[in-house]
């Protein structure tokens, strides 16, 4: 500590009192930290993302043809192609809406998207708005139908009943799927009980 | 990546006329220049997007750089403007371009669903579409993150892969050269070394830190922008030879907008570090009414944009618009009262007061609410818990470590200590209470990308500049020798004939 303290002190005004003390606890601290670091499973990773790679936004509108940009899949859904299927899913069972809905400031529990599983979302309840939607292209739908096995993204929207999101489930070849917000008052039709038919 | 060379060329020279135009020159040019070009293309991509029609990216970011310019050029004019080294451009311009280089290539990033939200919002802008935002984006997710990366798709990229790393390189430059500086004029060079450097390790081996500076999100911004308000702000007012304090003040203005329209929070965190300045009698009349004028006018702005695009969209803006709108106006009304020398000696009176009231305020009103409803805040006390303790947050023991030492930093005085301390340690009450309003009985959740969590590096770069500066300058409490030391210095006195602004 006199050392420091002397290191300190060369050339420049006596130090105060404390001054040492301060400093090797300011060094423990950094030691502290460095010896915990690097950790295996907190290492800043290598995710080399390009646009190619950000596929569920890109993969989206390749698939939509008659999408001009990638913003216009998640803001106007209704131009999305005939064949395209929103399902709601059971009040409650999407326990984030509650979260979505009572965030006032952007704070609020945004789940990660892929904490939830895919098969906590009962797609049964399908609502067919192809006849609503104006748009021309291709679209992938749900997993089981027809066209499921193409390259590219299948795809599903989920709206919880009162909530003015919907989700909207990206699946892609490499199976990570991805949960997207989507603004609903901007789709063509209701969804959600509303709009079931 | 010539784009994004460009891009980050604009913000430095952005920055660095901005400074210069004040007469400010030295190495800290260079990370203070680069963090308040990004905060000036911030302020007036805002701008734009508020008035402008249509959209887009390309013109907020030549009037950074234009508006500058002409400032520039009109006080070179009037000989009050300093013209850079040429050794200085040359050198800083090579040392950005192997950087940003560096950073595209090596092509580091993080990101979660949050990220790609901003993203989306930023192609938005982009493109001249603000009207298809969505209501979620537009209040949440439009902000700074989404205006800066947006000039990722002049290239072929959603996003800028060297614009959080440099600002966490800039915020290490800006963060040294506080410490560095003060602790020189007030111990020796070898003390102002150790502590500077030592700030800069008690960040970088700060895993968190590191994770932000690769994170696609407004959190390292913020902390960045934060350093700048209050750091940027303590400095000029603690070193009346600071130099150029007009433009070291210009700096904390455009740093202001850009950390309110950073995060939706971020004018309540913002005003944590304002409030100090505009009751300090430490504070020059100008200098407090720059700094409470920028915040409301930023706040205006911010809520402004808010407000106007939702009736674009066809909503009805919402009560709490509305209510942060008067806020916002309310503040230029208070920046008008500062000018008056009755009400300001007033306000200065009771500084101390004023203060100590707030605080007290904040953790009563936090009290209040718990007793109304106890498990959000419990919840929250128990994720921070999980965070930062127990590894769930990513932190590693960085967190409690720097909590240690604000503690020890807290037994310890020095000039004008309140402007660094008084966001530092209002902070945790602050996330609380803003939990209660804006999650109306939810909490934060632990994880690394919670929000919470996240929040967290709004503070830590502050909390290691208020820790390295009360280590090399500071005094313990009760350290009879020094004892009113500040309250004799003539900082005040010197510090309002030197900002002038």
């Amino acid at each position: 500590m006199r050392a420091l303290g002397r290191l300190a002190r060369r050339g420049g005004r006596p130090l105060p009192r404390g001054v040492p003390v301060i400093l090797l606890l300011v060094i423990a601290v950094v030691l502290v930290n460095a010896v915990r670091f690097p950790d295996d499973d907190r290492a800043v990773h290598h995710t080399a993302i390009t646009r190619a790679d950000t596929g569920d936004i890109v993969e989206l509108s390749l698939g939509l043809s008659n999408v001009e940009t990638t913003h216009n899949v998640f803001a106007r859904l209704g131009q999305i192609a005939p064949g395209a299927v929103v399902f709601v899913t059971d009040d409650g069972d999407f326990r984030p809406a509650s979260n979505v809905r009572a965030r006032l400031l952007g704070l609020g529990l945004v789940e990660d998207v892929e904490v939830v599983p895919p098969d906590s979302v009962p797609p049964h309840e399908g609502l067919e708005l192809g006849g609503h939607l104006v748009a021309e292209g291709e679209v992938w739908n749900w997993p089981g139908d027809a066209r499921a096995d193409q390259p590219g993204a299948t795809w599903a929207i989920f709206a919880d009943a009162g909530t003015p999101e919907a989700w909207l489930f990206v699946s892609r070849d490499d199976a990570d799927p991805r949960w997207l917000f989507i603004d609903t008052r901007l789709l063509a039709v209701p969804v959600g009980q509303d709009g079931r038919r | 990546m010539i784009v994004e060379l460009l891009v980050m060329l604009a913000f430095a020279i952005s920055g660095a006329l901005l400074l210069t135009a004040f007469g400010f020159r030295g190495w800290p040019l260079l990370p203070l220049g680069f963090t308040a070009g990004v905060a000036t293309f911030v302020v007036l991509a805002f701008a734009h997007a508020l008035v402008g029609t249509p959209v887009s990216a390309a013109l907020p970011l030549v009037a950074a750089v234009a508006v500058p310019g002409a400032v520039w050029l009109y006080r070179l004019r009037s000989g009050t403007a300093v013209i850079p080294s040429p050794v200085w451009m040359v050198a800083s311009a090579a040392l950005l371009s192997a950087a940003v280089v560096f950073f595209w290539h090596a092509n580091l990033v993080k990101y979660h669903f949050d990220s790609l939200r901003y993203l989306i919002a930023g192609s938005l802008f982009h493109e001249g579409h603000l009207e298809s935002l969505s209501g979620n984006l537009l209040t949440k997710r439009f902000s700074s993150v989404s205006v800066i990366h947006s000039l990722g798709g002049y290239s072929d990229g959603f996003y800028l892969r060297s614009l959080t790393p440099l600002l966490a390189l800039a915020l290490l430059g800006v963060l040294s050269w506080l410490v560095f500086d003060m602790v020189r004029e007030r111990r020796s060079r070898a003390l102002a070394t150790g502590t500077a450097g030592l700030g800069v390790l008690l960040l970088v081996t700060n895993y968190g830190f590191l994770w932000h500076s690769f994170y696609i999100n407004g959190h390292l911004i913020f902390g960045a922008m934060f350093v700048v308000i209050a750091g940027v702000g303590w400095f000029v007012v603690t070193r009346p030879d600071a130099p150029a304090a007009p433009a070291l003040v210009a700096a904390q203005c455009v740093a202001i907008g850009a950390a309110v329209m950073s995060r939706p929070e971020g004018l309540f965190l913002v005003g944590a570090a304002v409030v100090p300045m505009a009751v300090s009698s430490r504070v020059s009349a100008a200098h407090k009414v720059a700094v409470v004028s920028a915040f409301g006018a930023s706040v205006l702005l911010y809520q402004g944009f808010i407000a106007r695009y939702t009736v674009i969209l066809g909503d009805h803006v919402s009560r709490d618009t509305a209510r942060l709108m008067a806020l916002g106006a309310g503040a230029l009304i208070l920046a008008g009262l500062l000018a008056l020398p009755r009400l300001r000696a007033l306000v200065e009176r009771f500084q101390g007061s004023v203060l100590w009231l707030a605080e007290a305020g904040l953790w009563l009103v936090l009290a209040a609410y718990w007793l109304r409803n106890p498990e959000p805040l419990e919840k929250n006390i128990e994720s921070t818990i999980d965070n930062v303790m127990r590894g769930t947050g990513g932190w590693g023991p960085a967190v409690v470590g720097l909590a240690v030492l604000v503690g020890v930093a807290l037994l310890r005085r020095f000039s004008n200590d309140r402007q660094l301390r008084f966001p530092v340690t209002t902070f945790l009450p602050l996330i609380f209470v803003i939990a209660y309003l804006a999650l109306d009985g939810g909490f934060y959740r632990a994880g690394q990308t919670g929000s919470g969590n996240r929040m967290l590096m709004h503070v830590i770069p502050l909390a290691v500049l208020y820790v390295m500066t009360s280590a090399g300058i500071g005094e313990w409490r009760w350290s009879r020798a020094r004892r009113g030391e500040s309250d004799r210095s003539p900082d005040a006195a010197r510090v309002r004939e030197a900002v002038g602004v």
